[in-house]
């Protein structure tokens, strides 16, 4: 049971799930709640989360990519590509959970250690991503190094709580609800 | 917002009428030319050019606005983080200091108004290619450049259920603060906000999972994906204009780009 499709599997339904994850990440991605100066609490993280771990991590990937550039867009500020694809690699790295073995979010199959994994790889994704935006708005943009080095950090930690906060606990309330309803059992196999 | 959830300006203008994907190319190669100099004459005459695009393009006056206050608003605090965190980076890049007032330096100031107008440089073909791209027409386009049909369907998909899932948006939210769980300021508490704000999120992503189902089920009965090769709608070929206008975009880039190699210095500053 629990059978999960390739990664590289690139079929209608990975098309549709793309385009509906960058939709659905970039029209929420406008709302956040502001907690201080250029901060916010961004819901949005939330959603990226759980399609990176429902569907992998190259539909985390694209969803992220296309679905920031999407926030951008509508939010009137241009497109930025160093910043969104920083939620790219969030979504990459927090989907790596997906090609664990005995994780499944549709059936709700989990151990501890795959949120822990999630947990980390989530917040490396983080790190990575605006470090590699921060470094490429120093090398392309002329930034000023130290200011790009407090943002990368203020911008990495708020947005690791927000994920350890609100978005673990969202994937783990869909693994405890899909599990109620996984305990049939193929038998003629 | 227009019901096509973007911010495409229904007009007929020589914008309108270019090739996507040949908009897409211009924004790419402006955006390397802006990112290979830190040079106040390039900034000045892309603003210019750009300035020229933007009267030929037909946007509203009132929607340019409205960016450009934004983006200044950007660029503005951005450069009072910069004064603020590191008031020396001026001499750093030059290599002289010409103090006017508490650790203020002339240099630091040049630096960051070169960096501001760098920022406003890369705005107006961003414009163009957001205000007058029909997005159809863009996903179209992109096929055009080489990406898979596939990849570039994406594009068309977002795009149609932008405007479905916001209405989702708000019919959940309004059915939330009927139970009392307000994401708006009726709710005192900010912390309960936040609560409910992320508590959205799972009928969402519930509805959202059902329509990936419904929409990539009803394409896989029309055979979507059965070949390697389709045609699309809203196709249009190359014109004569659109080639010219290719090969002056190549000429003005690769004019910029033997600029590059024959300055030595990347930070331009003349005094």
């Amino acid at each position: 049971m629990g059978k999960k499709l390739s990664i590289f599997n690139f079929g209608t339904k990975t098309v549709v799930t793309i385009s509906i994850g960058a939709a659905l990440y970039g029209i929420i991605g406008l709302v956040g709640i502001p907690i201080g100066p250029n901060m916010q609490l961004r819901p949005a993280i939330v959603i990226l989360t759980i399609f990176s771990a429902f569907f992998g991590p190259i539909v985390g990937f694209l969803s992220g990519f296309i679905g920031h550039m999407l926030t951008d867009i509508l939010a009137g500020w241009g497109v930025w590509w160093n910043w969104e694809l920083s939620s790219g690699f969030f979504g990459f790295f927090v989907g790596l959970v997906y090609l664990a073995k005995g994780f499944n979010m549709k059936y709700g199959l989990f151990r501890v250690w795959h949120i822990i994994f999630m947990a980390l790889t989530g917040i490396l994704g983080f790190v990575i991503g605006y470090c590699f935006a921060g470094f490429t708005d120093v090398v392309i943009m002329d930034e000023a190094p130290r200011k790009i080095v407090l943002q990368t950090v203020i911008i990495t930690l708020t947005n690791s709580i927000v994920f350890i906060a609100f978005a673990l606990p969202v994937v783990l309330s869909f693994l405890l609800t899909n599990k109620k309803n996984s305990n049939l059992v193929i038998e003629n196999q | 917002m227009s019901k096509f959830g973007t911010l495409y300006v229904e007009s007929d203008s020589f914008f309108h009428r270019m090739e996507p994907s040949l908009k897409v190319l211009i924004f790419v190669l402006w955006s390397i030319t802006v990112f290979m100099f830190l040079d106040l004459r390039v900034d000045l005459v892309l603003l210019a050019l750009g300035s020229v695009f933007l009267l030929f393009s037909k946007i509203p006056f009132r929607i340019i606005r409205n960016l450009f206050i934004v983006v200044l608003l950007f660029t503005l605090t951005n450069a009072l983080f910069i004064l603020l965190i590191t008031p020396e980076y001026g001499t750093v890049l030059t290599g002289s200091t010409t103090n006017l007032f508490y650790g203020l330096t002339f240099e630091t100031l040049f630096y960051i108004f070169t960096l501001s107008l760098k920022y406003i440089s890369l705005l107006p073909v961003v414009m163009i290619l957001i205000f007058t791209t029909h997005p159809s027409r863009f996903a179209s386009s992109l096929s055009k450049l080489g990406i898979p049909y596939k990849w570039a369907y994406t594009f068309n998909i977002m795009f149609r259920y932008i405007p479905d899932i916001q209405n989702e948006f708000k019919t959940i939210a309004n059915a939330q603060a009927a139970r009392g769980l307000s994401i708006k300021k009726d709710e005192k508490s900010i912390v309960k906000r936040a609560r409910n704000l992320f508590n959205l999120t799972i009928p969402l992503i519930n509805s959202a999972l059902a329509r990936i189902d419904k929409v990539s089920n009803a394409m896989d009965l029309r055979g979507f994906g059965k070949y390697g090769k389709r045609t699309w709608y809203n196709f249009t070929p190359m014109r004569k204009v659109d080639y010219a206008v290719l090969a002056m975009t190549v000429i003005i880039f690769l004019m910029f780009l033997l600029f590059r190699i024959y300055s030595n210095t990347r930070f331009w500053y003349p005094f």
